[in-house]
């Protein structure tokens, strides 16, 4: 058996409305993973010890664990406590917190950063905890973890096939149904993985170029 | 509860295979990153080449699309390989090819000045490589083997979806039988962190042995 | 008259390290008082005490009449901050925000803290910034600035919040020799104003002895020697007093603090 490019011709503008809603679920558990995960660094540093802590252990947790079975867990138990969430919203949200936890070390970092002095200054002009994040901390915190933040996003592209496993109709399933169709599986699963290789390689691109703009920010004001 | 203690041997069954892969597939990654990640650099140019092929094509897509390709398609051009040598060498492929990076990003970092002693001994390339710079570029590259250790055992769940039973695999039969979500999906997930904690702990345990009696060499601290 | 800064009976350490043992202090509205003493003598900390930086652990610390620290007890967040608007800090490494302007390192926190519009606190920052002789470097960046000029910013911003007491922890501290002048004029200009409290934490025996009313000299974490400075830096009655100065005098090594 042979590629046969006349048949992945024919089933590439399937996969294409795959991929876009592979690329739609990437963008929108970036969305989560970045907003949940700033709010996770912020509490885990600035928040009581208790929720601090909360917040440490179950960061270490995310990240020890599969996300197909958090993705599992959420489609199983969401309906069982009254959750009725779509199997592409349930996805988002697994792809979302699973990566808010890894985003949250990578903001912390960023914030940990910013000197001493910059909190002390901010409190010494009277500003309150929200303004001294918003207006101090944060600004300088956060562009230079943006190429870190870049490579989580493609790591999450990386990984949002697994959303096939609960059905959602995103490049590999479709390239999979495709290929028990039709029992060629070569010309499916090779085209997805190019589509991948392609934008991931795109991707890399971009963030050497974020790498070179935010790489570096003064900090000795 | 215990009806959920009697799921566990079941589960533990599971577990043996998912550790099984991890391992074998961990001593391959570790051959594969060492040879991909030197010859990347220190190669003669087709090999580097084929090197550098390797990572960034196992890099940019992502471990199920093979698992998948290799499953599914590879079989399609007449290479029949089963499905637990399928998992050990996909698994170990892919995180080949991330140790790789790592492999040569601690290398880099041994600085000039090392390379230029040994040459000045009268080490040659390979010497001054096998004597003076692996060996500590090796206490650079611990931590984030450690992270791809514990990476490697997480995409370990994916071979269920290629019909290994594995723990992710039982703890789906048991919830189809028993529709006990919840307890089967923790219980799961804690199996997994405690892998995982086992991995960190190794780790840092095969960290202090590399550092005994050694400051960090030409490595700034 | 009323006191601006009152430390009553204040301990506090670090760890095994006490910092301040015993420690009474009181600094009368309007007073320019020059802390002097070596390094780890506790007198930085006196200034982070009363920015409301660090607590204490015994005594009691009054910041304008008000009770800012009693013994181990916090005051609430909110609190804290009403009291640290009673003072101004200008920190040895400026700590300028590196992200705004020079002009909005002045007028962010009067807008954000003050509830001041943002067009008459950009006016006032611009007035401040010309009284320290920086008014064309408004639209700079922090770092385009020499040391000298970010610690004029640094004191232009900690005015703009009008604060009746200022703390200056070292501010020549970190700067090269040629740049001190510029800070020490824009001090002096401030002191001869009037009107302000001002706490000076210096290595500059000179420029203290000039513009102070009064000069303390801290070791240990205590008052040591306490008086105008004709006294204290003209003819200390302290033995340790005497050492320190001499020391000073023979160009030790107190700058590198």
């Amino acid at each position: 058996m042979t590629f046969d490019w006349a048949y992945a011709a024919a089933i590439l503008p399937a996969l294409l409305e795959g991929l876009v809603i592979t690329v739609q679920a990437t963008a929108l558990g970036m969305v989560v993973a970045l907003t949940l995960g700033l709010a996770m660094a912020v509490v885990r540093q600035g928040g009581p010890r208790w929720l601090g802590w909360s917040v440490g252990q179950f960061i270490e947790f995310v990240r020890s664990t599969p996300l197909l079975i958090q993705l599992y867990f959420l489609f199983y138990v969401l309906p069982e406590i009254g959750v009725a969430l779509s199997p592409l919203a349930t996805g988002i949200l697994a792809l979302g917190v699973h990566y808010a936890a890894y985003c949250a070390e990578v903001y912390r970092a960023g914030i940990n950063g910013v000197s001493r002095g910059q909190w002390e200054a901010a409190a010494s002009l009277g500003f309150s905890p929200w303004q001294t994040w918003r207006r101090v901390v944060l600004p300088q915190a956060l562009p230079p973890v943006i190429p870190a933040l870049g490579n989580y996003l493609v790591a999450m592209f990386k990984d949002t096939p697994l959303l096939s496993a609960i059905t959602v109709m995103e490049v590999l399933q479709v390239a999979k149904i495709t290929g028990a169709e039709s029992f060629r599986y070569l010309e499916p699963l090779t085209l997805v993985g190019v589509m991948f290789l392609a934008l991931s390689l795109a991707a890399a691109q971009l963030i050497r170029g974020l790498e070179r703009r935010f790489g570096r920010l003064g900090r000795a004001a | 509860m215990t009806d959920s203690l009697a799921m566990l041997p079941l589960l533990l069954e599971g577990l043996r295979l998912t550790l099984q892969i991890t391992v074998l597939a961990a001593v391959l990654a570790l051959v594969l990153a060492i040879v991909a990640g030197l010859a990347r650099s220190y190669a003669p140019r087709p090999l580097a080449w084929l090197a550098a092929t390797y990572v960034e094509i196992f890099r940019g897509t992502s471990a199920l699309i093979q698992l998948f390709w290799f499953f599914f398609a590879l079989p399609l051009l007449g290479v029949e390989l089963g499905a637990f040598v399928t998992a050990v060498l996909v698994l170990g492929l892919n995180s080949g090819a991330y140790g790789a990076e790592v492999v040569r990003g601690a290398i880099g970092a041994v600085p000039r000045g090392q390379w230029e002693a040994a040459t000045s001994l009268g080490y040659g390339r390979l010497g001054a490589l096998r004597r003076v710079v692996f060996p500590q570029a090796a206490l650079a590259m611990v931590p984030p083997a450690g992270n791809l250790a514990i990476e490697l055992l997480k995409n370990t769940a994916l071979v269920s979806m290629i019909t290994l039973s594995d723990l992710t695999f039982r703890a789906q039969i048991l919830r189809a039988e028993t529709l006990r979500t919840v307890e089967i999906f923790i219980l799961v997930l804690v199996l997994y962190y405690l892998a995982a904690r086992f991995i960190t702990h190794g780790m840092g345990r095969l960290e202090r042995h590399l550092a005994r009696g050694r400051d960090h060499g030409g490595l700034a601290p | 008259m009323s006191l601006a800064l009152a430390f009553r009976d204040v301990g506090k350490r670090f760890g095994e390290t006490r910092v301040l043992e015993a420690f009474d202090l009181e600094v009368p509205s309007g007073e320019k008082l020059a802390i002097i003493g070596p390094s780890g003598s506790g007198k930085s900390t006196v200034l982070r005490i009363a920015m409301a930086l660090e607590g204490i652990d015994t005594g009691r610390v009054e910041l304008m009449g008000e009770t800012l620290w009693e013994g181990t007890r916090r005051p609430p967040e909110r609190e804290l901050r009403r009291l640290r608007l009673q003072a101004g800090m200008v920190f040895q490494h400026f700590n300028l925000f590196p992200h705004m302007s020079v002009l909005e390192n002045i007028w962010r926190a009067p807008v954000d803290v003050a509830g001041i519009g943002r067009e008459e606190a950009e006016t006032r920052a611009r007035e401040l910034l010309s009284r320290v002789g920086l008014a064309e470097r408004a639209e700079a960046m922090p770092d385009q600035l020499s040391g000298g000029q970010k610690q004029r910013v640094a004191i232009a911003r900690a005015l703009a919040m009008r604060p009746p007491v200022m703390l200056f922890d070292e501010v020549t501290s970190a700067l090269d020799p040629e740049m001190v002048g510029e800070v020490l004029g824009v001090l002096r200009d401030l002191a001869d104003q009037g009107g302000i409290t001002m706490l000076l934490v210096t290595h500059e025996m000179q420029f203290a002895a000039e513009i102070a009313d009064r000069v303390v000299f801290m070791d240990g974490g205590r008052v040591v020697e306490d008086g105008p400075p004709s006294q204290v830096i003209g003819a200390p009655v302290e033995p340790r007093t005497r050492a320190f100065l001499a020391s000073v005098l023979r160009g030790a090594d107190v700058r590198a603090d």
